[in-house]
């Protein structure tokens, strides 16, 4: 089944971000932010890209949706960092309401929609397990029955680890959370032309069945300084702890994250 | 292959444990279950909105245990197998007071007809209801998901949408809510061989433990509020709820088998 992740880079989109921006200048202005932009970048580059490179199902799409007009220099360093990822597409959009520009998105990569698709998403500071696209495939064949009673179902894997990135390397605190926005999929079917973005992922639950697998890590989810869902003065505190080597090796085959590539990457001036 | 359905609902069994209000003795907690005005509510609950739907399945291939205490007073016991007569799933059994998990679990396993073959298993509380097809809906969701239940011993059915409901003279008042893995209109199917049940798991933590497949249509589920809910006897935010109007009473009546009228009249008696 033809198969397509979103991932929205430093889009600067109307709605879609938790801090409220009154205009789209002043919005700009944050997410371009030069210091902002590098933790990004480098967040992008040592835990999102490996995941995605290293999937054991190669066969899918990763549109990465960044603004008309994100910086030149940001959109080359973008281009640099996937080239050698063939799944990667970077797509430019005007400033929108941001589900309705990730929902455009998906359906121009899908075309008519004739044929079912599988469709997940991925914030671009978190990674997800390298069997997923290939769980996530398996799940809609064994999901077949529901699937020909539903137009989509969400497909949900709820362990993982919340960590933080610098120049010490990953820190983790395990943790299970269902319905987050990293390692979510979708089944959509023919005629439906629903999308995985087109719904609050927290109410996915609400409006089509679900099916939520535990007992595996299939999900990190980055906790950095420019965390947007974090920058509402609730922050969450956990009790990060350095990786051990078996963990190192745990986390490399697992998500792909090398931990001395992460201190690399975060040691660059 | 049909597979064998036990429901399961402890109706004022005095557990050691398992019950959120806490007593000092094993007596205190009978004193407390078996109050007279306590009780009066319980039977009134259970006569209007837990059994209806027993009685009103679409699938009448299941068993409901009713588990009570062994020194249930006679003048009740006598009432629960009255109000239960006309329902041929409902099987009555009576143990003395033990640890809540440990009889619930034991009362699952020794249910089933063949332990080698797989089954489903539900709760029921007595003051909740289900909707007429829950039954029916379990064995669907379970053959679609026979690919999900052949590589796991244990997977979890859950439907999230629902009613909160307040009943007494006046007949109903509702609101409607969306809430995963409450107890009513949930089912797991155990594998084969498997001791496990579904009361080894404390239902909102269930999808630590097994895959779970949930469905936001149809409303499948009542849950009352009342004096004596035992989850609710601690400050717990108030559910703001509304008369019922006519087409909703409609609805009760067909999704769940609750009479309106048949509420007021029950709830008005002395």
């Amino acid at each position: 089944m033809r198969t397509v992740g979103i991932c929205r880079f430093s889009y600067a989109g109307r709605g879609g971000f938790q801090v409220a921006h009154d205009d789209a200048t002043e919005l700009a202005a944050y997410l371009y932010d030069p210091e902002r932009m590098e933790e990004r970048f480098r967040l992008f580059e040592a835990i999102t890209l490996p995941c995605v490179a290293k999937q054991t199902d190669p066969d899918f799409s990763f549109l990465i949706i960044t603004g008309k007009w994100f910086p030149a220099k940001y959109l080359r360093r973008l281009s640099a960092l996937t080239a050698d990822i063939p799944q990667c597409q970077i797509r430019q959009y005007p400033p929108r309401p941001h589900r309705m520009i990730m929902t455009r998105a998906i359906n121009h990569w899908r075309g008519e929609p004739d044929e079912p698709c599988l469709q997940f998403r991925l914030d671009d500071d978190d990674a997800m397990a390298l069997s997923f696209v290939e769980k996530l495939k398996q799940t809609a064949s064994d999901l077949s029955g529901i699937r020909s009673r539903h137009g989509s179902i969400a497909i949900d894997y709820n362990q993982g680890y919340v960590f933080t990135a610098d120049v010490e390397g990953i820190k983790l605190w395990p943790y299970r959370y269902p319905y987050s926005a990293i390692a979510l999929g979708m089944v959509v079917e023919a005629g439906n032309t629903d999308t995985v973005m087109s719904h609050g992922h927290q109410n996915l639950w609400k409006t089509m069945p679900t099916m939520t697998f535990t007992g595996e890590d299939m999900m990190m989810r980055g906790h950095n300084d420019f965390n947007d869902s974090r920058l509402k003065g609730k922050k969450n505190t956990f009790d990060y702890k350095a990786l051990s080597d078996v963990e190192a090796t745990h986390i490399r085959e697992t998500f792909g994250i090398d931990n001395d590539h992460v201190k690399r990457v975060f040691s660059r001036l | 292959m049909t597979l064998q359905v036990i429901g399961l609902c402890r109706f004022s069994y005095p557990a050691i444990g398992g019950f959120q209000v806490e007593h000092e003795t094993i007596e205190d907690r009978i004193a407390y279950l078996y109050g007279t005005t306590r009780l009066e509510e319980r039977f009134r609950l259970m006569e209007t909105v837990a059994l209806p739907c027993i009685k009103a399945q679409t699938d009448e291939n299941f068993e409901l245990i009713i588990v009570v205490g062994d020194q249930f007073p006679k003048e009740h016991s006598d009432r629960l197998h009255d109000i239960t007569a006309d329902i041929p799933q409902v099987r009555i059994i009576a143990e003395p007071p033990r640890p809540q998990r440990e009889v619930m679990k034991e009362i699952f396993n020794k249910a089933r007809k063949d332990p080698s073959a797989p089954c489903l298993q539900f709760r029921h509380d007595d003051d909740d209801a289900f909707a007429v097809d829950f039954v029916e809906r379990l064995r669907a969701a379970s053959n679609d998901a026979r690919a999900l239940t052949a590589q796991h011993k244990a997977v979890n059915f859950d439907w999230n949408k629902g009613i909160v409901a307040e009943f007494g003279p006046n007949g109903i008042a509702s609101t409607d809510i969306f809430r995963q893995l409450y107890p009513a209109a949930m089912g797991m199917q155990i594998r084969g061989n498997s001791p496990l049940t579904i009361m080894n798991f404390a239902h909102e933590k269930i999808s630590r433990f097994m895959p779970v497949v949930s469905y936001a249509e149809p409303q499948m589920f009542v849950r009352s509020h009342n004096a004596s809910n035992d989850s609710r006897q601690k400050p717990v935010k108030k559910v703001p709820v509304k008369p019922i109007n006519f087409d909703q009473a409609k609805m009760f009546k067909e999704r769940f088998a609750i009479d309106i009228d048949r509420v007021s009249s029950v709830f008005v008696k002395q």
